[in-house]
């Protein structure tokens, strides 16, 4: 069972939701998907971390082989490469690594090498096994490093795992939610969290993935966020107070359902709300 | 002209805000959103009139 736990807007409580649930499963998977600021682990401070790099597969020349003919230019979607003065120059950057020029090449002068764009984390947080993704600062996508955490994931897949996913709705998010079973959409009670949440909203529609919605940061005056459910018909799956004390425990980088039994029993209700969704899901798949 | 850059890491520690106040303080000529997945600068800074819209191609090249 693959949860992933997603918002448009940073800062609405993905992380908040996502560790609290991992925490409450006993027995679980949390994948840290938002690799240009992964956080997660700050929480569960996993033991015995091995790390693995990541990296992408990028074109080089050799100059002396490269007769100029502009196959690999003309091929390229991208524009990742480009010949100016006499010379073949590859933007690294822009290349998605699909091998294509290195195929069409008649000369056989570009060959790929290896580049590496960041790392995974694997760990152990008491029942937990935490994977994190890190993407380099300055590199242009963090996709690969997702694809590479969400095959270590499925590794235990017996499991039910959790992914953190990154904010708003471009590519990464979308690798992020591809193969999950349910998603759960984080939203918190301001006009830039509707309009973010209908950002995420329309993804998940448009991936056909089933969803529903938590309530962050509730208090007792009027919810945008919750008016934009109830008049969109979403499933509200819970609602998480907003709280001295919740907030606090959060800041300081606590489990908060490890720390209080009022705050364990929001996210244990939570977690059955959506195991039953889940299996409701699967059920009208079928 | 100078252009004055806000970011942050994290999501939600308040960018929009500092920014939007600054805005408004300095008497910006110009501004931009770039945050292109998830722009909210406009829901603080409204619209004298309403905006032109003008689709970006992306990829592929024509």
């Amino acid at each position: 069972m693959r949860i992933a736990v997603l918002s448009g807007k940073g800062g609405t409580g993905k992380t908040l939701v996502t560790v609290n649930l991992a925490a409450v499963s006993k027995e679980s998977v949390y994948i840290d998907c938002d690799v240009e600021e992964p956080n997660g682990h700050l929480f569960f401070k996993p033991e015995g971390v091995h790390e693995e790099e990541v990296s992408v597969k990028i074109p080089e020349v050799d100059d002396e082989l490269c007769n100029g003919c502009r196959k690999c230019v003309d091929f390229c979607n991208f524009n990742a490469l480009a010949r100016i003065q006499n010379k073949l120059i590859i933007f690294d950057d822009v290349c998605h690594s699909c091998g294509g020029c290195v195929l069409v090449c008649p000369e056989k002068a570009l060959a790929e090498k290896e580049k590496v764009i960041g790392r995974i984390q694997k760990g152990v947080s008491d029942q937990v096994s935490i994977y994190t993704g890190i993407l380099n600062p300055g590199e242009a996508s963090g996709v690969p490093i997702v694809k590479k955490l969400l095959a270590e994931g499925d590794s235990e897949i017996a499991k039910p795992i959790f992914i953190d996913c990154p904010p708003g709705s471009a590519c990464i998010t979308m690798e992020s939610i591809k193969d999950a079973d349910y998603c759960i959409l984080v939203a918190e009670p301001t006009l830039f969290g509707v309009h973010n949440l209908n950002m995420v909203y329309e993804l998940v529609r448009l991936l056909e993935r089933p969803f529903g919605v938590v309530l962050n940061k509730c208090l007792e005056e009027e919810n945008p966020a919750e008016k934009f459910c109830l008049e969109k018909d979403i499933k509200i799956l819970g609602r998480i107070p907003f709280e001295n004390e919740l907030g606090i425990l959060n800041s300081d980088a606590e489990i908060v359902a490890n720390k209080s039994n009022r705050y364990r029993k929001i996210f244990s209700s939570l977690l059955d709300a959506v195991i039953k969704e889940v299996s409701h899901a699967a059920t009208s798949d079928s | 002209m100078q252009q004055l850059l806000i970011l942050s890491g994290k999501g939600g520690t308040g960018k929009t805000t500092v920014a939007s106040a600054f805005i408004k303080l300095s008497g910006a000529r110009a501004y931009a959103d770039c945050d292109v997945d998830a722009p909210n600068l406009h829901l603080i800074t409204g619209w004298d009139a309403e905006p032109e819209k003008r689709d970006y191609y992306g990829l592929p090249k024509a």
